[in-house]
């Protein structure tokens, strides 16, 4: 079965929409649930941030700190990300 | 004569008998009887010089008897005097040989109890290394208050701040 060029645009254009809007969303996982004023202390620190939309996960084993996702991206800045860290270091000197 | 008891006749006739006799022996009787005799002594002399040296052969091989006897015992005491020397040699070199891997299993063991031991140091701290994170994590998580989380969460991402960038998912 052949896909007519036609579709095709129409289908590359709906995949791009959905990649740009995925793009755009931000999704800041915290240990415990953020308010506006927070959310917005974190725009300034990371720029990337400022025009994108912004959702908050909460996720106890976080411990405190966040874990910022971007598309495919993703910043960890948990302290269970540097506790763990810090235990492969010490493993590690061992 | 008759007075003394003699018979003359008697006596003619018994030296007549004896002179017949004489006579008759020494023609007829003495040289074959002489060469009995004679041939008997030679017979008796040869037995003797036989028997001599039979007893001297006897002799001679009692002698060798017992000087092979001698070397005999000679050559056995010292085959096992030899075998002796050699069964102490043998013994000595196997005495040495066990002694040696005595050693050598002593020193092995120990070396192999030292691994084991480092390995089991190293295995125990490991292990205390994990349970010691495993207690801060979760007496992290049970202990820290909302706004403890808060400041921990500001001060991380204030010492963050110039570090911050986006890491492949």
């Amino acid at each position: 079965m052949k896909i007519s060029s036609l579709m095709k645009e129409e289908l590359k254009k709906h995949f791009l929409a959905k990649l740009k809007q995925r793009n755009d969303e931000v999704t800041i996982v915290s240990a415990y649930p953020l308010s506006s004023s927070e959310i917005e202390g974190i725009k300034k620190i990371v720029p990337d941030l400022k025009l994108s939309k912004i959702n908050n996960e909460v996720d106890e084993k976080l411990i405190a700190g966040y874990i910022i996702r971007k598309g495919s991206k993703m910043i960890d800045l948990s302290l269970q990300q540097r506790l763990a860290k810090l235990q492969q270091l010490s493993h590690e000197a061992l | 004569m008759e007075n003394l008891g003699i018979d003359s006749k008697l006596l003619i006739a018994q030296l007549i008998n004896f002179g017949l006799f004489f006579f008759v022996f020494k023609k007829y009787l003495s040289k074959p009887f002489l060469k009995f005799i004679k041939s008997e002594k030679e017979g008796s002399e040869e037995r003797e010089k036989l028997l001599l040296k039979a007893k001297s052969m006897d002799e001679k091989m009692v002698e060798k008897e017992k000087a092979l006897l001698a070397t005999m015992k000679k050559q056995s005491d010292a085959q096992i005097q030899e075998a002796k020397n050699a069964a102490a040699k043998i013994k000595v070199q196997l005495l040495e040989e066990a002694e040696k891997e005595i050693n050598e299993l002593k020193v092995r063991a120990k070396k192999q109890l030292v691994q084991e031991q480092t390995e089991m140091q190293k295995d125990a701290k490991q292990k205390i290394n994990e349970l010691s994170f495993m207690i801060v994590n979760s007496v992290l998580k049970e202990v820290l208050t909302t706004e403890m989380k808060k400041k921990i969460s500001d001060s991380i991402i204030s010492n963050s701040a110039k570090s911050i960038t986006f890491d492949e998912n």
